[in-house]
């Protein structure tokens, strides 16, 4: 399990994180939210130890952790297929049905479209057979049917490959219906819970400094600006 | 369409070294050389062959570490010698040979030896990603700065600067040598290049350790780059411009995949640039380096031009 021990960390003096503890629970999908230049982002650096904290620990951190950005940089035309078998020989049938990829194989990433050319990357990601997935703001760019297609594709995989899945979003409303736990950053502290716990208009609004209304029925809930 | 593309390219690389045995302030004729003329036949292989196979190599390795460099550092842009990389080696071969007369017989393998020296060393000086604008701007700069002590070192001490001109069998069998070792480490390190398609930090996660990878590539392009340049001198822009040729032809295709036309591309031009020097005004012979540059210069400007918005 991956765990955060009093951890720490300054940028130039500016302290992102104080003392935050937390655990990642396994198996399940984890949202990360909070305001703009917060340190979400600072978090998953972190964690695939791009940047060491100043002080605490991070442990229990998987080998194989796989990452996806809200826009992949690809500096070769390579073709789907050739993307998605870059370190395996095999494709996996069952993401490419999921993401529609099939037909798509032999064409070069170039030519898709940013929704299809979001869902080669989880196709790529998916292909590591991640222990844990990190997803930074994967739908930002996409439209809604392709929002919908991906986080419906990652759910379903999640679910029956029980990977974990750490995902920053900024669209509270999936961030709550897409997830089991969510994180939520605010003043260099972090504050955990089970996704239908975590559902106070209160700490939302204080978070975001704007008043939010959060409408729900037994399934779903929706979170809007409350004027 | 890439059989046929490198085909076409062959075929007019074999017309050329045609035209460059025969070309020149003395015309040989087909005949003589075919009869055993020994007049002709020396001269062909004395002088012009050397040249010919100088050219045909030269210019193959000048694309193929563009090529290598260009993939390796994800930037279109540059070559070894926008970075400073050829101008240095020349210098620090000309400061070596000074020192130690003796060398200046293995000037060649000195230069390659050089290159790749001086393209680590400029890896290690500069190891974070800068932007492209920025890694140009400096690598001329340095490039500059060698020039003017080049010049200086060269004519203080009244050594003469490496020209085509003066090839000799033993420089071409050097460059051979160099050719032939930078392959093997090539083929060594081909199957991990289709790595660099993707950005460092997804390379990290997958485990692949792309900085030994890198360092492995630098070598192989420092040591052609460096011996090009103990032979020819430097040609800028060249190694720059050969893979953005190649792609031109064959706008999809993928790094590797532009190997074979790259180095056809670079053999043609620095072949037919030369045979150029020398019969244009014969039997005055003009500096093949400079032929070059009229050429790749532009062309480089038309890429900046071209790939500006999208590389700066």
């Amino acid at each position: 399990m991956l765990n955060f021990d009093h951890v720490s960390y300054a940028v130039n003096e500016k302290s992102i994180f104080t003392d935050i503890s937390a655990s990642l629970i396994d198996h399940e999908i984890t949202c990360l939210i909070g305001p703009n230049g917060i340190g979400k982002s600072t978090l998953f650096k972190l964690i695939i130890e791009s940047y060491q904290p100043q002080s605490g620990t991070i442990t229990g951190i998987p080998d194989n952790i796989a990452l996806l950005a809200q826009q992949n940089e690809l500096f070769e035309p390579l073709t789907v297929r050739e993307l998605l078998t870059i370190q395996r020989d095999t494709l996996d049938t069952e993401v490419l049905e999921l993401l529609h990829l099939t037909d798509l194989l032999d064409t070069q990433i170039d030519y898709l479209s940013g929704g299809q050319r979001q869902l080669v990357w989880l196709g790529y990601v998916l292909h590591q057979e991640p222990d844990l997935l990190l997803l930074d703001e994967p739908t930002t760019y996409l439209d809604l049917r392709y929002q919908q297609t991906f986080l419906n594709a990652l759910t379903v995989l999640q679910r029956k490959r029980q990977f974990t899945v750490l995902m920053i979003l900024h669209d509270l409303t999936q961030a709550y219906n897409y997830s089991d736990n969510i994180w939520l950053i605010n003043q260099q502290q972090l504050t955990i819970g089970k996704s239908h716990d975590m559902l106070d208009e209160t700490l939302l609004s204080k978070t975001f400094q704007l008043p939010l209304k959060i409408i729900t029925d037994d399934e779903h809930a929706l979170i809007i600006p409350k004027n | 369409m890439h059989k046929a593309y490198n085909g076409i390219l062959a075929v007019a690389l074999i017309i050329s070294v045609g035209a460059a045995l025969l070309l020149g302030s003395t015309h040989l004729s087909l005949t003589a050389l075919l009869q055993g003329d020994p007049d002709a036949l020396k001269l062909a292989i004395n002088y012009r062959l050397p040249r010919i196979i100088v050219a045909v190599v030269g210019g193959a390795m000048i694309g193929l570490s563009g090529n290598l460099l260009q993939l390796v550092l994800r930037n279109h842009l540059v070559d070894a010698s926008i970075l400073g990389i050829m101008n240095g080696s020349q210098f620090l071969t000309l400061c070596l040979i000074v020192l130690i007369p003796a060398l200046t017989h293995l000037n060649v393998v000195i230069a390659a030896i050089c290159g790749m020296v001086l393209l680590i060393g400029w890896r290690v000086v500069i190891p974070k990603q800068r932007s492209t604008m920025q890694l140009i701007l400096v690598g001329i700069a340095t490039a500059m700065t060698f020039q003017s002590l080049t010049q200086l070192t060269s004519e203080g001490f009244g050594v003469p600067l490496p020209s085509l001109s003066t090839v000799t069998w033993g420089q071409t069998w050097q460059l051979l040598i160099v050719l032939v070792l930078g392959l093997m480490l090539l083929i060594i390190v081909w199957p991990q290049l289709k790595y660099f398609a993707l950005s460092s930090e997804q390379l990290r996660l997958l485990k692949v350790p792309e900085n030994r990878l890198l360092y492995f590539v630098l070598c192989i392009v420092g040591m052609w780059a460096g011996a090009v340049t103990g032979l020819l001198g430097v040609i800028f822009f060249l190694g720059a411009v050969l893979p953005q040729m190649s792609r031109l032809m064959a706008p999809h295709a993928k790094s590797q995949a532009l190997f074979a036309p790259t180095a056809l591309w670079g053999s043609l031009l620095l072949l037919n640039a030369d045979t150029l020097a020398r019969t244009i005004v014969a039997p005055t012979e003009l500096p093949t380096s400079a032929v070059l540059l009229a050429i790749s210069g532009p062309l480089f400007v038309l890429l900046l031009i071209k790939g500006g918005r999208k590389h700066a």
